[in-house]
């Protein structure tokens, strides 16, 4: 089931008014039947791999948690991991891998087929198989204490505002509060509601009408150049933005309608002064899973500094790897580790307080390394990442052309659509530039609680207005 | 709990007065006809002579003067199957002894199944404004719903050109135009890769056979009979530009599409009038204002020729 979807308009308020309705002792029923529902509402048997993941990493927990010998544990541990990495190749991977292994065979001079199986990927399960693992992995080393209760497990584990985009939960901030209820909060449902229509006009006002500029363009590259090839990407990278913290402002403002805290996943990225501090505040609930799980049990940075270089480099490749089963995702990832081990080399531990002009320079720095890496994001292969590359400055020496072409072959040519689109960054700008410190939403609701209504009946018009207009509406972070 | 519920109330109260107020500002402003469904609204109460089909059907027959017992039910791109459903649910609106046209194009029965197509979604739903749901293709109340009552939500950016300017549709000014008043080369080429190349023929070069649609001339045929109308199959005229590329291009083209088109002929015993060779417009460019659509004058000058030819008086 979409969030942006009329089936979720329905849902919300009936999960909603029987969670509130339903004594404390059974509100996690509730959770679990409307998260089962809400995953098997267009492919019901998608319900089966979830409980499948669900059922082995409940027993391997309960049984870590039984075996004091320190090696079946850890064999316990492994076959659990196997288990859902393993279910997480043969649905996403099996295509790449077959596709791999066939290249390198015929590369050998081998006629091979092997492997090229279509498996259709399961919504979610790159994020659900990641939030069992870490479960598993805390119960091994202690960190929490395995559930008992399978119904108030499995609840946690499908917990549906998060489940199939995130934020990846981790056990010790979720499930407390999946078993142990909150009161209503008046202050956190209304901060809920209000997240989720900024997540709903970042959604339907920004990414999905700067969307099919970008389809146009990386559904075809080769027949643009220039300009628009620019264009587009830079409007990919703020379509992806809001794409994706727009689905976790609307998961984590559910979230607060059920009294349930989800972690922040996204902190204002594109103001950030180093790539380092990107991945700090892009993704924030991923990046600090492989910090955990990938980079730290690596060695993390107390190691040589060729063998701290080598960790970032594998969790970032890793990372690459987890967004797409492609080789340019994994290019993508290796572009964002490469920056992060020459950014390492350039550390200063104790780095002064720069000005307000080299603070503008090094955002725009990262932003526009941040956009280049989303060419190999976006592109359907490798091959049109450079084909992009190559062309995008293609008619640079007549300025004025190359401008006017590249929005005029992107089909940018009305006046409303350049109005919509400006107003619409615009406001994002402000709202990102001043969430960088606090909380805009309650700043506003302290600071102008009368004229707030105005503001957030403006922001629902827009969503009513641009909800349906009849461009693909699907959340982008559901293929990974 | 009860104030969190009263203030989503009022917002979400608010938010829906705001949307039907702004919709029916919306409806009372478009006037557009981005569609061309607008022609259903002022249909004759009784229509003595009609024709169907797609652009070709749009473009070629023009009915000026006679308006009130002649109708145009062709849209762009408008697939026979469609014909057949518009001739259901409209039935009752002909006369006894009407003459329905129905044109056959080259794509109208050859290339893939219409809801293959990528824009087949996005053309569909203008049907919803002129045919009931149960005639509608892959129904979804959803956009019946947004169609019918609530377009402002589906408008987009168009919502506020509609609200802000004035959409008056200005007459499709290309059809005054004349092929002779410009260089239709490129035009003809692209229409060439349009419907012949990329929709008749498969990848491996092969014409792809539209059973579903042969299916639905043969039965709009049958149903046309049994109300008491006549029907007779039309292809139009094209400038031999176009019917030259595509001999070059695939010189068993045309007896393809001949022998389908007798095989209907043969099994329905309809009458087939064929036009795309009649050298009385091959070469007549004032006619056209491309290869294959005639304009306001050519549109004219055809459908007087069609009744001289079928002996059709419309009185």
């Amino acid at each position: 089931m979409l969030f942006n979807s009329l089936a979720y308009l329905v849902f919300l308020p009936v999960v909603f008014s029987l969670y509130w309705l339903v004594s404390k002792e059974y509100r996690w029923l509730v959770v679990l039947v409307a998260s089962y529902c809400f995953y098997m509402f267009s492919v019901p048997a998608y319900g089966l791999i979830i409980l499948g993941i669900t059922i082995v990493s409940y027993v391997s927990a309960m049984m870590i948690d039984k075996t004091p010998d320190k090696r079946k544990r850890k064999s316990i541990l492994i076959a659990s991991i196997v288990v859902c990495i393993g279910t997480l190749i043969f649905f996403k991977y099996m295509g790449f891998v077959g596709n791999t292994v066939n290249s390198f065979a015929s590369v050998l001079g081998m006629e091979t087929d092997l492997l090229s199986i279509k498996i259709i990927l399961p919504v979610g399960i790159s994020f659900y198989t990641f939030q069992t693992m870490s479960y598993v992995i805390d119960v091994y080393r202690g960190l929490v204490a395995s559930e008992k209760h399978f119904g108030k497990f499995a609840a946690f584990i499908a917990f549906f505002p998060q489940l199939v985009a995130g934020p990846i939960e981790r056990t010790s901030n979720l499930l407390p509060q999946i078993k142990y209820p909150p009161e209503f909060s008046y202050d956190k449902a209304i901060s809920g509601v209000k997240l989720m229509i900024w997540g709903y006009y970042k959604k339907l006002m920004i990414a999905d009408f700067l969307s099919p500029y970008v389809q146009k363009v990386y559904g075809g590259p080769y027949t643009y150049d220039g300009f628009a090839l620019v264009v587009a990407t830079i409007f990919f990278a703020i379509q992806i933005y809001c794409d994706f913290s727009g689905y976790s402002d609307i998961a984590i403002g559910t979230a607060k309608l059920f009294g349930i805290d989800l972690m922040t996943n996204f902190r204002s990225p594109y103001f950030s002064k180093s790539v380092r501090e990107f991945w700090s505040r892009w993704h924030i609930s991923l990046s600090t899973w492989f910090r955990d799980y990938v980079y730290i049990p690596l060695g993390g940075n107390r190691v040589s500094r060729t063998r701290h270089c080598i960790n970032l480099m594998v969790t970032f490749l890793v990372s690459g790897l987890w967004h797409g089963a492609d080789w340019s995702f994994v290019l993508w990832g290796a572009i964002h580790g490469a920056a992060q081990v020459i950014e390492t080399g350039f550390h200063n531990r104790k780095e002064k307080p720069t000005g307000k002009i080299v603070t503008v320079i090094k955002v725009l720095l990262v932003f526009i390394f941040t956009t280049f890496a989303w060419i190999f994001f976006v592109a359907n292969s490798i091959e049109d990442a450079i084909y992009v590359i190559t062309h995008q400055f293609n008619g640079i020496s007549l300025p004025v052309s190359y401008l006017t072409n590249g929005f005029t072959t992107l089909g940018l040519v009305s006046v409303y659509d350049i109005v919509i689109i400006g107003i619409g960054l615009t406001i994002l700008f402000i709202y990102d530039r001043l969430s960088v410190r606090e909380d805009l939403i309650k700043r506003i609701g302290h600071r102008f609680p009368v004229s707030q209504w105005l503001f957030y009946l403006i922001l629902g018009m827009i969503i009513v207005l641009f909800s349906q207009k009849g461009v693909p509406a699907e959340f982008i972070y559901f293929q990974f | 709990m009860k104030k969190f519920l009263i203030k989503v109330f009022v917002f979400v109260l608010i938010i829906a007065v705001l949307t039907v107020a702004l919709n029916y500002v919306y409806m009372k402003r478009d006037k557009s006809d981005l569609d061309y469904t607008r022609k259903y609204d002022s249909m004759p109460e009784k229509i003595v002579l009609c024709n169907f089909g797609s652009s070709h059907g749009q473009y070629d027959f023009n009915y000026e003067g006679m308006e009130d017992r002649c109708f145009n039910f062709a849209l762009p791109s408008q697939m026979p199957s469609y014909d057949l459903r518009l001739f259901e649910y409209y039935k009752d609106r002909f006369s006894n002894g009407a003459v329905a046209f129905i044109p056959v194009s080259y794509f109208s029965i050859f290339g893939t199944t219409e809801s293959e197509d990528d824009g087949f979604l996005k053309k569909n739903k203008r049907y919803y404004r002129i045919l009931p749901a149960s005639a509608i293709k892959e129904y979804d109340i959803k956009t019946d719903l947004y169609v019918r009552y609530l377009p402002s939500i589906t408008a987009g950016e168009d919502f506020f050109i509609t609200v802000f300017t004035d959409t008056s549709t200005p007459v499709d000014s290309r059809w005054y135009t004349k092929a002779s008043d410009k260089d239709i080369t490129d035009d003809t080429y692209t229409m060439f890769s349009r419907q012949i190349v990329n929709y008749v023929y498969d990848k491996n070069g092969e014409i792809i056979v539209n059973d579903e649609e042969i299916g639905a001339i043969k039965e709009l045929i049958s149903l046309c009979r049994e109300n008491n109308v006549r029907p007779i199959l039309v292809t139009t005229p094209y400038l031999h530009d176009y019917t030259d590329i595509i001999r070059e291009n695939y010189p068993d083209f045309f007896e393809r599409f001949d022998a389908k088109v007798n095989e209907i002929v043969q099994e329905t015993g309809v009458e087939y009038y064929n036009y795309a060779f009649d050298d009385r417009f091959i070469n007549s460019r004032d006619w056209f204002f491309n290869c294959d659509h005639l304009n306001n004058t050519g549109a004219k000058v055809f459908v007087a020729t069609l009744l001289s030819d079928t002996g059709i008086s419309v009185s």
